[in-house]
């Protein structure tokens, strides 16, 4: 006697047999993109040498159990501050995406991971006392929601 | 354009993967300073992260905005861009995730039950074409109920194809958190679609 299918495999397989239906490359983006590269292209000299800006952002997010406090950041690597459950401050070197946001992953007690990744987006640009760049972050929310409430991830699923 | 198409195809048609890595770093280097380097990038990569975004939203229009706000994001900071030994499509899946997870994460907000509104039906992929007992729709529900983390870990690995490792690798986190978090999801959406019997 055949096995009962299992729901799960053949949601997952339902979907991912999806085809997108559109057009393989939409003529107007495209137009739209080299319109912007463009214009890009005769942008400010930061932008375009990135590795001159070393920058200092600070992190300013409270969060139910964990706080990330400050972050420094040069070019590419943010150094952010965490604190967790109000316990001493702990720091942590982590590359920052491509898309302006930066993953840390801390360890959080009483989580069956052990550990917690938190996401860290650029919020704005500017220029300090000395003309260094800098960068402004926090923790990446939605409509302007400042607070981070980590739970664990069975509880978030629910 | 042809003149980098041909270089491409003869940099990266060889045997040898190393190869074509190489012709796909060229390439983006390329893009970064060339604009026609940068269609031919947008062009090659535009079908995968649109079938990506496509299966996690199932909503055509949806996921038109949002691959057009994946490749605003490509273009503005493709210069910080670096080879570290993932393939360029991980970055590009990557961008794609966020992206679809904040989509995602207002969409739970505004409409936490809500089901997929595809206006473009397609026969090719019509809902009712699923797999067993599990229509698409059905399918597609339970998923958008989930998680963003979850629904990108699902993507990813049982659409995508990508193993645990490059999931990691994708998300930014450890290959040991991809597991657990895979298990977490399967059993999140059996649940889900047990609600939904």
């Amino acid at each position: 006697m055949p096995s009962k299918p299992d729901p799960v495999e053949q949601a997952l397989e339902s979907l991912a047999g999806r085809a997108w239906p559109g057009a393989p490359h939409n003529e107007n983006l495209e137009s739209k993109l080299m319109q912007s590269y463009e214009h890009q292209n005769r942008g400010s000299y930061f932008s375009r040498h990135p590795v001159l800006a070393p920058t200092l952002a600070l992190l300013l997010v409270a969060g139910v159990g964990i706080t990330a406090v400050g972050a420094v950041a040069l070019y590419n690597t943010w150094f952010v501050t965490v604190s967790v459950n109000g316990g001493p401050e702990q720091t942590f070197e982590v590359p920052v995406t491509e898309d302006g946001s930066a993953h840390v992953t801390i360890p959080v007690e009483g989580f069956e991971d052990g550990e917690q990744t938190i996401e860290v987006c650029l919020d704005g640009e500017g220029y300090d006392a000395n003309g260094a760049k800098t960068v402004s972050v926090s923790l990446c929310a939605e409509e302007g929601v400042a607070d981070v409430t980590i739970t664990p991830e069975e509880d978030e699923a629910e | 354009m042809s003149a980098i198409q041909s270089n491409m195809v003869s940099s990266g048609a060889g045997s040898s993967a190393s190869a074509t890595n190489e012709a796909e770093r060229r390439l983006v280097e390329l893009a970064k300073r060339n604009r026609d380097a940068f269609a031919l990038l947008y062009r090659q990569h535009y079908p995968a992260i649109a079938a990506y975004v496509y299966r996690r939203t199932g909503d055509r229009h949806a996921t038109e905005d949002l691959v057009a706000d994946v490749f605003v994001i490509v273009l503005r900071t493709l210069a910080r861009f670096r080879y570290r030994g993932v393939p360029f499509r991980y970055w590009l899946l990557r961008i794609a995730t966020n992206t679809v997870n904040r989509w995602a994460r207002r969409q739970r907000r505004r409409q936490p039950q809500a089901l997929p509104d595809d206006g473009w039906p397609d026969p090719r992929t019509d809902a009712a074409s699923g797999v067993g007992g599990i229509d698409r729709e059905r399918a597609q529900s339970a998923l958008l109920s989930l998680s963003a983390k979850y629904q990108a870990v699902l993507a990813l690995h049982y659409f995508e194809g990508l193993s645990v490792t490059d999931v990691a690798a994708v998300i930014g986190c450890r290959p040991g958190t991809v597991k657990s978090r895979l298990s977490r999801a399967r059993d999140a959406l059996r649940a889900k679609l047990e609600d939904r019997r």
